[in-house]
């Protein structure tokens, strides 16, 4: 099993060398491989959606997480916890917002489940705790609405708010 | 780099909120702007978040079937000539059975409250006999109106608030002791200490010299599986040489309105045991008394319900504990 190795082509033409298990993370590529029948050391993995400086990161996280259980297929009924975070993904994730956003994309489209679990963890604690103008310049997302709008939506969610 | 977040797919935000345990934060993320705010104030991303939350039984349940349910009021025994039956039985009740039966002391039926003598009716004699027939069941508009008087939030929403939020009463607060009068009302709280560990910041403390008694009650419990779970601690006060006349025993009922109802008796091994394991410490017995978390039995609700409880112990010939409550919860199970 050790040294099978696949090639990953990124889409600006570079091509990384992985291990087929450390590949095999992603649901995406492991489909291609058993599905298509891509097995032979010579076919190249072509990933239209991901850049290289990305690429080299999921990888990166994957060679890490390589001896990681798999994910439960059952996704239901799961204690979502904040803070479990492992450090070592804290430091992965440690990028500016243009990576994690790339990196959110990319784990979605190779389905990474992982991955994508801490990705959107790390953004879910950037928006805890935060009122929506806080949010809005985190992520500067522009507000669209109009005052009566806002005005509208505040009264609509009067009564779930917390004190 | 500039990145526009909103242009994540939906999916990739529908998993990012499964991470958003607070309601308010789901909120505040959906009013930034209208792409975020069209995709939270919809039916699939709740029916998501409840499923992958709660289950796909939990999301059937609340989400389909108890709208499209419907229950015979034969079966539930919720005619107005029902209710005149229970009436005539509430009347031809002997003065000492109405004083002091435990279950109409929990329903409150001890001070005339017909409802509750209903309630503890049908779920001890009526219910159980129907409830192969009967199923869960409420119609929106009631559940709208009684929980949370909205009509345009989207129904997966006020679903999603509902499991989310804890149903929890404080035993210092909203609970009344019993027995020390035959009369209970507002002013009747059990006696009360201050306890940092407690949400409330007070906990109810049972100290009566041979029975303690508290009652209280939940409004509008949906229909459902619910277990019941009391946060107690215990304090050893006197410790004598056991005897045969000894009796610290206690009781747990839960009457649904409409429901099937359940009742937890413990004996003397009960608190032993419960001390024991809960407190690490035996040399200095006050300081290391811990609070746990005890399954109080299961009820189950078939239509809206108030939902009655009450708890007793008896500690004779002399108080061994003090039986100190933070405060009761009901769960809902699949």
């Amino acid at each position: 099993m050790a040294g099978n190795k696949i090639k990953l082509q990124s889409n600006d033409g570079d091509t990384f060398d992985v291990d087929v298990e450390i590949a095999k993370q992603s649901a995406t590529i492991k489909t291609m491989l058993e599905d298509l029948g891509m097995s032979e050391e010579d076919d190249v993995i072509p990933l239209p959606n991901v850049n290289s400086a990305i690429l080299k990161k999921v990888i990166q996280w994957a060679t890490h997480h390589k001896d990681d259980p798999p994910p439960p297929e059952d996704d239901e009924n799961r204690e979502k916890n904040l803070s479990d975070i492992s450090s070592w993904d804290q430091d992965f994730l440690k990028v500016d917002q243009g990576t994690l956003f790339e990196l959110i994309l990319a784990a979605n489209y190779l389905d990474i489940k992982g991955l994508l679990d801490v990705t959107c963890k790390t953004v879910a604690n950037m928006i805890k705790g935060r009122t929506p103008e806080e949010i809005r310049r985190q992520f500067n997302i522009k507000n669209d609405f109009t005052p009566q709008e806002e005005e509208q939506i505040k009264k609509e969610n009067e009564w779930c708010e917390e004190k | 780099m500039n990145v526009d977040w909103t242009a994540l797919p939906d999916i990739v935000w529908y998993s990012i909120c499964e991470y958003l345990p607070k309601l308010t934060d789901i909120l505040h993320l959906s009013n930034t702007n209208h792409h975020l705010y069209n995709l939270v104030e919809n039916n699939s991303f709740w029916r998501h978040l409840i499923r992958i939350r709660y289950g796909s039984v939990l999301l059937k349940r609340y989400c389909d079937e108890i709208f499209s349910n419907k229950n015979d009021c034969d079966y539930l025994c919720s005619s107005t000539e029902n209710f005149s039956e229970f009436q005539r039985q509430y009347s031809q009740l002997p003065a000492a059975i109405l004083r002091n039966g435990w279950n109409l002391i929990v329903t409150d039926a001890q001070n005339g409250n017909m409802k509750g003598f209903a309630a503890a009716k049908r779920a001890k004699f009526y219910l159980p006999k129907y409830s192969s027939l009967l199923k869960m069941a409420i119609d929106e508009k009631t559940f709208r109106t009684a929980l949370y008087q909205q009509n345009q939030t989207v129904l997966s929403k006020l679903i999603y608030n509902y499991l989310s939020k804890r149903i929890r009463l404080s035993f210092a607060y909203e609970t009344y002791t019993c027995f020390d009068t035959v009369r209970i009302n507002e002013e009747h709280r059990p006696k009360t200490i201050a306890d940092t560990a407690s949400e409330y910041g007070v906990i109810g403390v049972f100290d009566s010299k041979w029975l303690a008694a508290v009652r209280g009650e939940f409004l509008s419990v949906l229909p459902g599986r619910y277990a019941i779970y009391c946060r107690i601690k215990l304090q050893l006060l006197r410790c004598d040489q056991p005897s045969e006349e000894d009796q610290f025993t206690g009781e747990f009922t839960c009457i649904p309105e409409f429901g099937l109802m359940s009742s937890f008796e413990w004996d003397q091994d009960w608190f032993d045991l419960h001390y024991v394991t809960n407190n690490t410490n035996e040399m200095i017995e006050n300081a290391t008394c811990q609070w746990f978390e005890e399954h109080m039995g299961m009820i189950t609700v078939y239509e809206l319900s108030k939902i009655y409880f009450g708890f007793r112990i008896w500690q004779i010939p002399y108080r061994k504990y003090s039986v100190m409550c933070d405060y009761i919860e009901l769960k809902v199970v699949e």
